[in-house]
C-alpha cells in the first residue's frame, strides 16, 4: 500500500508539473509562436532556435509551449465535459430505470458498437472541419462509457438500505442522487477520467493531424504534426519535437491513471 | 443456438438501423445541402430559385423520416448516391478502395496477434519476473505512443533516412511493410497484456491447481488446458480490435498515401462529399458489427457448456 502511494504520489507530482508548464509554460516562449522570419526557415535546432524553426520561419519550441496550453485546456475541458454528462444521465438511468433506462441503454449500444474513431472523423467530417465541431464529434461517442459505469453502479446502490433510509427520512430524489447516489460513483469515474487524458489527447491529436480540428496557424500538437509532416524530408524536428510532447504528455497522464486505479481499486491484476 | 443468432441478428439490425439514421441526422445538421453541393462540383452558383427547384426534386423539402427511409431504400438496393469529387457512385469507390484497406488491417492483426499472444503467454508464465516488467515498461511506451508519429518517425527513419522504403507506397507488398508496422506496433503491446489478464485467470482456476496436482507438467497446461479456455476472450479481444484497426487504418493510409478507403473518405472531408462520408460510416458499421457478430457467435458455439446446457442465453 505504501508503494503504491509513492508511485501514485510521483506520478500526480510528474502529471501536475507537466500540466503547469502546459499552462504557464508560454512565459518562458522565447518568441512569438505566430511570428514568421523567412530569413530564418527551416532553421535546425541549435542555439538560437532550441528545436529549430518550421516553412515559415515560426520557432518550433515556442509554438509547442504555447500548443499545450490549447492541447491540454481542450484536453481537460473535452474529460470533464464527458464525465459529467455521461455520469449524471447515466446516473439517472440507472437509478429511475423503466422507459428512461431502455432507451438510453439502446443508444449507448449503438455508440458503443462503433469504433470511435471511425465515427469521431465522420461525426467531424460530416460537420466539417473545426475545433467546435471535433469537440461535438468526441463527446457524441464518448460519455457512453460513463454513462455505463454510472448506470452499472447506481444500479446496485440504490437497493442499498442507505437509500431506503434517506427515503424515510424524507430525503427528496434530488438530494438523494446528489448526496448518496453520486459520491459512491464519483471515485470509480474519476479513475476513468485519469485513464482517459491520454486517450483524449490522442484522440484530439489524431483529429487535428487529420486537419479536422485545430486549424493552422494555432498552435496545436496534432496540427503541428500535420504541418511537419510535409517538411519531413527538410525539416525532421518539427514533427519530431511536436509528437515527443504528445508521446511525454500522454504517458504521464496513463502512468497516473494506471498508479491510481491501483491504488483505489482493491481488484489486483 | 438458432434462436440466439437470430436474436443477436435482430439487435444488429437495430444497430446499423441507428448508426445509419444518426449519421443521417447529422448531415442534416450539416452546413450546405445536397442541392448547393451538386452545382457547385459542377463548378457554379445557383440562383435562389434554381436551387429551391432541385431541392425540390431532389426530395430535399420533405420531413427528415421520410429522406431517410428513401435513403434507407436505396441503401439497401446498393444505392449510396454518387460521390461529387470522383463522380462515380458511392458503392463503386467504396468497393474498389476497401480491399486495400482491408489488406493493410487484415495483414496489421495478424501481426498483432502474432506478437502480442506468444508474448502475453510469455509474461503470464514468467509473471512478476524479468520479461514481465520489460513488456509492461514497452506497453506503457506502446499505448502512448500516436499512431501518427510512430509513422511519421518511421517514414523518416526507413524512408527518407535508410531509403529502405520508398516515401510514397506503392500498394504493393514493399509497401505495406511500414504502414502495418505504424498500425500495429502501438496495438500489441495492450494486447499482450490483456491476453497475459486473461490467462493468469484461468491459471488462478481450480482445474489448473487440480492439473498440477496430477503432475500434468506446465508446458501440457498451458498450451492443452489453459490456452484453449482463454480463447474465447482473446477471439473477443480480435474482434474488438477491428475498430482500432479500421478506425487507426484511416490516419495512417493519410501518412503513408495508401490508396484505401481511409486516405479516401479523408478526402471527401476536405470537400465536403456527404454521399461519399455516409457510405464509409454505413460500411465501417457493417463490417465492425458483423465481425463481432461472428466472434460472439463462434464463441458459443465452441464453448461446451452452452452446448451441454442445451440453451443459450
Amino acid at each position: 500500500m505504501r508503494k503504491k502511494w509513492i508511485r501514485f504520489s510521483f506520478f500526480l507530482a510528474l502529471a501536475l508539473l507537466v500540466t503547469a508548464m502546459a499552462f504557464w509554460g508560454y512565459r518562458f516562449a522565447p518568441y512569438d509562436p505566430l511570428e514568421t522570419d523567412f530569413g530564418a526557415k527551416l532553421t535546425p535546432p541549435g542555439r538560437e532556435h532550441l528545436m529549430g524553426t518550421d516553412n515559415v520561419g515560426r520557432d518550433v519550441f515556442s509554438r509547442v509551449l504555447w500548443g499545450a496550453r490549447n492541447s491540454f485546456s481542450l484536453t481537460f475541458l473535452m474529460i470533464i465535459l464527458v464525465s459529467f454528462m455521461g455520469t449524471w444521465i447515466g446516473m439517472a438511468s440507472g437509478y429511475f430505470g423503466g422507459m428512461v433506462d431502455a432507451v438510453l441503454m439502446r443508444l449507448t449500444d449503438i455508440l458503443l458498437a462503433f469504433p470511435d474513431t471511425v465515427f469521431a472523423i465522420a461525426v467531424a467530417g460530416l460537420l466539417g472541419p473545426g475545433l467546435f465541431n471535433t469537440v461535438v464529434a468526441l463527446s457524441f461517442v464518448w460519455w457512453t462509457k460513463y454513462a455505463r459505469l454510472a448506470r452499472g453502479l447506481a444500479n446496485v446502490i440504490k437497493t442499498k438500505d442507505y437509500i431506503t433510509q434517506a427515503r424515510f427520512g424524507g430525503a427528496g430524489t434530488m438530494k438523494i442522487l446528489v448526496f448518496y447516489v453520486l459520491p459512491n460513483i464519483i471515485p470509480q469515474a474519476v479513475i476513468m477520467a485519469t485513464l482517459d487524458v491520454g486517450g483524449m489527447m490522442l484522440a484530439l491529436a489524431g483529429l487535428s493531424f487529420l486537419g479536422l480540428a485545430a486549424q493552422p496557424p494555432a498552435p496545436e500538437w496534432g496540427a503541428m504534426l500535420y504541418e511537419g509532416k510535409s517538411y519531413m524530408q527538410t525539416a525532421p524536428w518539427i514533427m519530431i519535437f511536436s509528437g515527443l510532447a504528445i508521446f511525454i504528455t500522454v504517458m504521464v497522464f496513463n502512468l497516473l491513471g494506471d498508479s491510481l486505479r491501483d491504488l483505489l481499486d482493491p481488484r489486483e491484476t | 443456438m438458432a434462436v440466439y443468432i437470430l436474436k443477436r441478428l435482430a439487435r444488429l439490425m437495430a444497430v446499423l438501423l441507428g448508426v445509419t439514421f444518426l449519421t443521417f441526422i447529422i448531415t442534416q445538421a450539416a452546413p450546405g445541402d445536397g442541392a448547393q453541393m451538386r452545382y457547385v462540383s459542377m463548378g457554379m452558383i445557383p440562383s435562389e430559385e434554381l436551387l429551391e427547384k432541385t431541392r425540390e426534386e431532389m426530395g430535399l423539402n420533405d420531413p427528415v423520416l421520410v429522406q431517410y427511409v428513401r435513403w434507407l431504400g436505396n441503401a439497401l438496393k446498393g444505392d449510396l448516391g454518387e460521390s461529387s469529387k470522383f463522380g462515380e457512385p458511392v458503392l463503386a469507390q467504396l468497393t474498389k478502395k476497401l480491399p486495400q484497406t482491408l489488406k493493410l488491417a487484415g495483414t496489421a492483426m495478424v501481426a498483432v496477434f502474432g506478437v502480442s499472444l506468444p508474448l502475453g503467454i510469455l509474461t503470464a508464465v514468467k509473471k512478476n519476473k524479468c520479461a514481465d516488467y520489460f513488456v509492461r515498461v514497452f506497453s506503457f511506451l506502446g499505448i502512448s505512443m500516436p499512431n501518427f508519429w510512430l509513422g511519421l518517425l518511421l517514414m523518416y527513419f526507413f524512408a527518407v533516412r535508410l531509403k529502405w522504403f520508398r516515401v510514397v507506397s506503392a500498394n504493393d507488398g514493399m509497401g505495406m511493410v511500414l504502414p502495418v508496422a505504424a498500425l500495429a506496433i502501438p496495438m500489441v503491446s495492450g494486447y499482450a497484456r490483456q491476453i497475459r489478464g486473461a490467462l493468469l485467470e484461468e491459471l488462478s482456476s481450480n482445474y489448473v491447481a487440480g492439473a498440477r496436482a496430477r503432475g500434468i507438467p506446465e508446458r501440457t497446461i498451458m498450451l492443452c488446458h489453459v490456452l484453449p479456455n482463454a480463447m474465447f476472450s482473446i477471439l473477443t479481444l480480435a474482434g474488438l480490435s477491428v475498430g482500432s484497426l479500421l478506425g487507426g487504418a484511416a490516419i495512417i493510409e493519410t501518412i503513408f498515401s495508401w490508396q484505401g478507403i481511409g486516405n479516401m473518405v479523408v478526402e471527401a472531408i476536405r470537400v465536403r462529399d456527404y454521399p461519399l462520408i455516409q457510405g464509409y460510416v454505413v460500411w465501417m458499421a457493417v463490417i465492425y458489427v458483423t465481425v463481432n457478430l461472428a466472434v460472439d457467435v463462434i464463441c458459443r458455439f465452441l464453448d461446451p457448456q452452452t452446448r451441454l446446457r442445451g440453451k443459450v442465453d
